[in-house]
């Protein structure tokens, strides 16, 4: 009896096993297919419908790399990483502190504070895109890095903010209540006790963070003139125009480069990844 | 996708709020000068202006001066206009030019914001169709360069040309930067096997017969490729212009140029395009629209031809190597009353009138224009030269050849009446595409459509008048 249940569990299992593994291949078929479209010339990437190029060529990405205007994509990586970095470490750490506060502290006004900051969670981000343009122009940070720098600097992003309050919630104040006694401070606590325990959330917020602010297009575009300061998703978009001749192999292969410091990532920490998101509820 | 059209719509709109706000400070200095307290941004630049026109050698030969150039376009503009730009910086090492190149996409947002802020580029590539616009916002952006003719030499254009491109009640605000317009191309290679003719001037009645005989050979060939836009801009507003006489909004007396009667005309004519199998199936090329030369049956040579512009004619034909591509005549009805037709410019050049070193850019875009060095560089990266110096040099060195030549040399023998302006704008572009759609899809009868649309046009002229 148990035998054949144990046999019958094996069965579905390995069932379900396949199905995952089809399913899986069929999400990175269009990473597979923009790989292999780096090798192909135009009419390869339009004409035909095979996978595999007919020849290997890696002329893309050597022509692609040397870039328009003698800047080469090393100087969009690196502008990349210079925005990306220093938002996403920056967003993690203030919308930590002041989920903190939100979570753990009673504060005269603290619910119209929060119900303020859960309403610009609301507030399109449209709307707040030509009065934030005038105000950093103002400051004088246009065409410098500050627009990305400042905003992560100050916990302007309520959803990560939001979602580590709801976190913070679901850890028992008694672990707090404990380390009072044996003499923590409010600040250690905060470090010691609570930091360690929201990793996965703090992991979530962060993979959020680095990857939405490496893919947008919109705010680089805004704030950044000089080509010199562009970054990759700028630059992927200077060769498409639809007035010339695109050669895709080498936009192709510039973006396939640009797609892999995120799967990198991805794979790297997907086993906070997928806790944080399973913890915290959210979904990218 | 969506999400991009609720922001580019509430940017504009935040835009012309901030147009409105921006448009008192601007007008100010003019009046009175030292009055600086309102207009932070506007008022150094309006002051420095006079400064360097009392003292013209210095400005010019000794400080070191930097300017900003925006444009968008692909790699090979790019590449050719930062070499131009090195090279005047060659002549001139006083004046440096940081390029800022980008994508057409969110180009006009980005400049939008830029304006409206004081913070815009020193010359500016400017789209044709947002250039009322920015006029009619009564902000007073840009440089005329009438005023400055004695550092620009504008002769080289075709006075007639200049009048009609860039111009702004006698204000030469935009330098057209090539000549451009409408193109049908076909593949020879097609039509030949099927002996079809497109090498005699055509109606729109003969489009329908050709595409017809086509198809009939062969079920799988559609003479024409094209998509809302082209839709709207080569087969909506040339046939009611040939039909009535009139642009399709009269920006006068902001009014409709045409009869419920004549639009439903034409709505018919697009439905008999649709009907005949002259074009494919709206759902089969919809998906690509705006970029025609990536459908995998342009490429395959399922369709002959394409309504296009003479700026992408080169790429679409390039997408299809094996292709012995052709321009064709743009199709005029019997007894029409205008060309319909008409050669324009893709972009214009504009100096910010903010820029606090106008001498300095008129100076460049003079040498642009104007130097055969550069015209040399530059080739047709925008298009046929507008100028006597550059047509003369791109010819000499063979680049006036192929098909964005023929399709330029076709265009400029239309007159039709030059129509940028209230039909042009972004807002009734759409609805005549989704009426044009409506009735492409077979969703609704000419006549549904177009009482639609006429109601949606009235409300858009009333916000006009």
């Amino acid at each position: 009896m148990s035998e054949s249940k144990k046999r019958r569990v094996r069965i579905s299992r390995s069932v379900i096993n396949v199905l995952i593994t089809v399913y899986g291949l069929i999400m990175l078929y269009p990473i597979v297919w923009m790989f292999f479209a780096t090798f192909k010339k135009n009419e390869e990437i339009f004409g035909s419908v095979r996978l595999l190029p007919q020849t290997f060529d890696i002329s893309g990405y050597i022509s692609g790399w040397k870039g328009t205007g003698g800047i080469s994509y090393l100087t969009y990586f690196l502008n990349t990483f210079r925005i990306v970095v220093p938002v996403t470490l920056l967003t993690v750490m203030t919308c930590a502190l002041v989920a903190y506060g939100f979570a753990r502290f009673r504060f005269p006004g603290k619910k119209i504070l929060f119900m303020i900051l859960i309403s610009t969670l609301m507030l399109p981000n449209a709307v707040i895109m030509i009065p934030r343009y005038s105000l950093f122009n103002k400051f004088g940070w246009i065409n410098t890095y500050m627009p990305f720098y400042a905003p992560a600097l100050l916990a302007t992003y309520p959803f990560f903010i939001f979602m580590l309050v709801q976190f913070m919630r679901g850890l028992p104040k008694e672990l707090d209540e404990s380390a009072y006694m044996d003499g923590c401070g409010t600040f250690r606590v905060f470090t010691q006790i609570l930091l360690p325990l929201m990793k996965p959330a703090l992991f979530s917020a962060g993979l959020f963070q680095f990857i939405w602010t490496y893919n947008d297009y919109l705010n680089p575009l805004l704030y950044i003139n000089s080509a010199t300061k562009y970054t990759i998703s700028l630059a992927l978009k200077l060769s498409i125009d639809a007035e010339s001749v695109v050669q895709w192999n080498k936009v192709m292969a510039m973006a396939f480069l640009a797609n892999l410091p995120l799967i990198i990532l991805f794979f790297s920490a997907q086993k906070y990844f997928v806790e944080g998101i399973a913890t915290s509820g959210i979904k990218g | 996708m969506k999400k991009r059209i609720v922001s580019t719509m509430i940017a504009v709109s935040m835009a012309a709020a901030a147009l409105a706000a921006c448009a008192a400070p601007a007008a100010a200095p003019a009046a009175a000068p030292a009055e600086a307290a309102p207009a932070e941004e506007a008022a150094p630049a309006e002051e420095a202006a006079p400064a360097e026109e009392a003292a013209p050698a210095e400005a010019s030969s000794e400080e070191p001066v930097t300017l900003r150039f925006m444009w968008w376009g692909g790699d090979a503009r790019a590449e050719a206009t930062i070499e131009v730009i090195n090279k005047f910086h060659e002549l001139h090492p006083n004046i440096t030019i940081e390029p800022e190149y980008g994508s057409s996409d969110g180009y006009q947002e980005k400049l939008t914001a830029q304006l409206s802020s004081g913070t815009a580029a020193d010359i500016i590539q400017m789209g044709v169709g947002w250039m009322p616009g920015y006029v009619a916002s009564g902000a007073d952006y840009f440089v005329d360069f009438n005023d400055y003719a004695d550092l620009i030499d504008l002769s080289t254009f075709e006075k007639s040309f200049l009048e009609t491109n860039g111009n702004f009640d006698g204000h030469q605000y935009g330098l057209p930067t090539g000549l451009a317009g409408t193109a049908l191309i076909y593949d020879a290679n097609i039509t030949d096997a099927a002996g079809l003719d497109l090498t005699q001037r055509i109606s729109w009645d003969d489009l329908i017969t050709l595409g017809k005989q086509l198809h009939e050979a062969d079920e799988s060939k559609y003479l024409l490729s094209i998509d809302s836009t082209m839709l709207t801009t080569a087969v909506l507003r040339p046939y009611l212009l040939q039909l009535t006489g009139n642009t399709f909004f009269i920006d006068d007396t902001v009014e409709l140029g045409f009869t419920r009667d004549e639009l439903v005309q034409t709505l018919e004519y697009v439905k008999a395009l649709y009907d005949n199998n002259v074009v494919p199936p709206a759902a089969s090329t919809e998906p690509y629209s705006e970029n025609l030369q990536t459908d995998p049956k342009w490429i395959s040579g399922d369709y002959a031809g394409m309504f296009c512009y003479t700026s992408t004619a080169e790429p679409a034909v390039a997408a299809v190597p094996e292709g012995n591509f052709k321009a064709a005549y743009l199709p005029v009805m019997e007894g029409a009353k205008d060309d319909g037709f008409y050669c324009n410019c893709p972009q214009y050049m504009v100096v910010s009138k903010n820029s606090a070193h106008v001498k300095e850019a008129i100076m460049f875009l003079d040498y642009f224009y104007n130097s055969e060095e550069a015209a040399a560089i530059l080739g047709t990266v925008r298009s046929v030269p507008p100028t006597s110096v550059g047509q003369s040099v791109c010819a000499e060195q063979g680049l006036l050849e192929g098909i964005s030549k023929e399709t330029v040399d076709i265009c400029q023998q239309y007159g039709g009446t030059y129509e940028m302006g209230l039909s042009t704008e972004e807002e009734p572009m759409a609805i005549m595409k989704d009426m044009l759609m409506q009735v492409a899809y077979g969703q609704a009868t000419p006549e549904e459509a177009a009482d639609d649309a006429i109601t949606l046009f009235e409300n858009y002229l009333s916000t006009k008048r």
